[in-house]
């Protein structure tokens, strides 16, 4: 980590431990929006983290992904990530950003040019935290520029994940935004799994930390559990699946804004990751036991969010085609070479 | 919780110096010309087929002991280059079972706890792709509980006296040396009064007995030792210090690429199979195993900079390799799901004779150099579990 990363490890883990309670998860949980945990956000400079100019991009894909990380172990409710790429993304356009909590998504419809403004026409389903956000950053997959457009333009019903965050399905018929050039939607899709594979590598974190702090004080047969082989080899395997995903989203945060090398680091994050999901909860579960399937015993926080954000922005299966055609193409020979390019 | 902790394992993002492309092409150059005609199902074989001449050659190009000092007939590169050159090696399933183990933990357990005498003796050979060794850790009784070996040196005015039976000494028929573990004294524990030892396997009273494995090979042997006279200097290091030194060794043992590309050759078949238009099916199960070969990559790149930086990653190199040995244990499944033939020997498609070869093997990819159960229980030690 270098000096500045260290620098806002500490600084981030500080705010969230004391701003992210279990009181202001319980309440996310219900539909609260977070104001007081945004604000020190905010204050704190976070936000542009990804867009500072001053800073080399290596060193702000690395300070993002510590940054990342930490609100990942935290479980920050609100929309951190997606407000710091949609920053990022308007600002090496030089567009200014709205202020407050931003999002992005996918749109399934068109856009196109009129006067000075852009069009938009169609919906983006499942926008995160769009009831939450000022402006949404929205783009088709084949388009060459997105759309920044006012939340309250749209006509929005209310939809949540499993873990109950808010995403809401966004409609616009025909609606005025403002132009951003050069971002396709396939430039979202690709900062949203990437986000995500962030997300699902710092929950795992927290969900084997938690869980070997159980293993650890939970006493059955007269001693604590984590004394048993069958428990300490499953912890090993939790352990092995929080490793590969944390290394593979770091790698994809790292060749993001690189479009030599996003697509295949993008898409291996988010497999791995998504792999991660399925093993790593269903062991933390079963060390937990019945507590662990209740709603009051924190575990659910981090396990309900993990289930739903590996179907967010692509599940694994849709990843691996895409990146299993592309390896087919260069055959068995160029198999490696191309992983290793 | 305190969830600012750090985890109790460090994998940091690190990326191979620009200046090892060089070095990387120049591999894959040599490979194309030396390795093209081998066939696949032998190339499936990678660090288990032994070809000597080959290793001289890669002796020859300076890519054996490249991170020793220069005396010893090294070439003081880094360990970010040996990783390069073995991973391009493992990845064209190279014939380099014949140095490996000198190569990979003999030369450098040698390095650091080796008399002068020794270091002089044996570590130019192995550079130049010559002088084989052997691993004699495991007997009949110990497997994986190394701490319970029995095979004993009893000194003696002439040397060392040694009596018992080392076990899976994979290519002790054809090596030169071993480096072996046995008994010197007693100790309240059990992992006091082990020490190491040079062998030369030319001496009298020593004899090799291969052993055939599932695939029809003969790679791994039992060594019997009747009272075999070794002299006095062929004790490497603190005579009761075995323990920690074999520790030291095993941390060299499990910390490599060979760890996740024990299957690559059939990777490679796979996908040639598959064809450039493959349907969902095939696509998706490429997808993932590219994505979990490149994740594996990047843990084990990480392990070899923190080795470059002269730390001792030891949880980190037991979880690549339980995670690894998952991967390339899968591999043969994974090739029985989408294509569903029958492997053979003697079949015209190169897909279905490696997979005849690494149906048989990758068994043992999960038990050899430490079962997963130690490894796990290692992990767990680490995770402050036990």
């Amino acid at each position: 980590m270098n000096e500045t990363a260290l620098l806002i490890h500490d600084a981030a883990h500080r705010l969230f431990t004391q701003h992210v309670t279990p009181e202001v998860l319980r309440r996310a949980e219900v539909g609260e929006w977070c104001q007081d945990l945004w604000d020190a956000i905010d204050e704190a400079g976070f936000l542009d983290t990804l867009a500072d100019a001053d800073t080399p991009p290596d060193e702000r894909a690395a300070n993002a992904f510590v940054l990342l990380k930490a609100a990942a172990r935290h479980l920050v409710p609100a929309p951190l990530g997606e407000t710091m790429v949609v920053r990022a993304l308007l600002a090496a356009r030089k567009v200014r950003a709205p202020s407050g909590p931003l999002s992005f998504a996918v749109l399934e419809g068109h856009t196109h040019q009129h006067g000075d403004h852009a069009h938009l026409k169609g919906r983006a389903p499942r926008v995160p935290h769009a009831r939450n956000a000022q402006s949404l950053l929205l783009g088709t997959p084949d388009g060459r520029e997105c759309v920044l457009i006012a939340t309250r333009r749209g006509r929005l019903s209310q939809d949540a994940n499993i873990a109950s965050e808010p995403r809401d399905d966004m409609a616009f018929a025909d609606t005025a935004g403002t132009t951003v050039p050069g971002i396709s939607g396939r430039d979202l899709k690709l900062a949203g799994a990437t986000l995500r594979a962030i997300a699902i590598a710092g929950a795992l974190e927290r969900v084997l930390m938690q869980t070997v702090d159980y293993a650890r004080t939970r006493v059955q047969f007269g001693k604590p559990i984590a004394s048993f082989q069958a428990i300490q080899q499953q912890l090993a395997v939790l352990a092995g699946h929080a490793a590969a995903a944390s290394i593979a989203a770091e790698a994809a945060m790292a060749a993001l804004f690189d479009p030599n090398r996003r697509d295949l680091a993008v898409a291996v994050a988010k497999i791995r990751a998504g792999e991660a999901v399925a093993a790593g909860t269903a062991i933390a579960h079963q060390v937990h036991g019945a507590i662990g399937i209740t709603r009051e015993h924190s575990l659910h926080y981090a396990t309900r969010r993990l289930w739903s954000w590996r179907a967010e922005f692509g599940a694994e299966a849709d990843w691996a085609e895409e990146l299993g055609r592309s390896m087919a193409r260069e055959g068995g020979a160029g198999f490696w070479p191309a992983l290793t390019r | 919780m305190n969830l600012a902790q750090p985890l109790p394992f460090t994998f940091n993002l690190a990326t191979l110096p620009a200046e090892t492309n060089r070095l990387r092409t120049e591999v894959r150059d040599f490979l194309a010309r030396e390795i093209e005609a081998i066939p696949f199902e032998k190339r499936a074989q990678s660090w288990s087929g032994f070809d000597p001449a080959f290793s001289r050659k890669l002796g020859e190009r300076g890519w054996l002991g490249l991170t020793w000092p220069k005396q010893y007939g090294g070439h003081e590169r880094t360990a970010l280059e040996r990783y390069v050159v073995v991973e391009e090696l493992l990845a064209a399933g190279a014939p380099v079972a014949a140095h490996w183990i000198a190569d990979r933990q003999s030369g450098p357990l040698l390095l650091k706890f080796g008399t002068e005498d020794q270091r002089q003796r044996v570590l130019p050979g192995i550079a130049r792709g010559e002088t084989f060794f052997a691993i004699g850790m495991s007997e009949p009784d110990s497997g994986s509980d190394l701490a319970s070996v029995r095979t004993r040196a009893v000194r003696t005015n002439e040397g060392w006296r040694v009596t018992g039976t080392k076990l899976w000494s994979s290519w002790a028929h054809k090596s030169h040396y071993m480096i072996a573990v046995f008994r010197t004294g007693e100790g309240a524990q059990r992992q006091a009064g082990l020490s190491q030892f040079l062998v030369d396997l030319s001496l009298p009273g020593i004899r090799i007995r291969p052993i055939t494995d599932l695939t029809g090979h003969e790679h791994f042997n039992e060594v019997v030792f009747d009272d075999a006279l070794l002299p006095e200097d062929a004790l490497i290091g603190t005579e009761g210090d075995g323990w920690s030194q074999v520790t030291a060794e095993l941390a060299y043992e499990r910390s490599g690429p060979e760890r996740f590309l024990s299957s690559m050759m059939l990777v490679r078949q796979i996908v040639e199979a598959a064809g450039p238009e493959p349907r969902e099916r095939t696509a998706i199960a490429i997808g993932r195993m590219a994505a979990r070969l490149h994740a594996l990559r990047n843990l084990s790149i990480s392990v070899a900079t923190q080795l470059q930086r002269g730390e001792n990653p030891a949880l980190e190199a037991s979880l690549v390799k339980d995670v690894g040995a998952i991967f390339e244990q899968e591999i043969p499944d994974i090739a029985h799901d989408l294509f569903g033939q029958e492997p053979s020997a003697a079949s015209t498609e190169a897909l279905l004779r490696v997979q005849h070869y690494l149906t048989q093997t990758a068994p043992s990819f999960s038990l050899r150099g430490g079962t997963r159960e130690i490894l796990r229980g290692i992990i767990a030690r680490g995770l402050g579990l036990r």
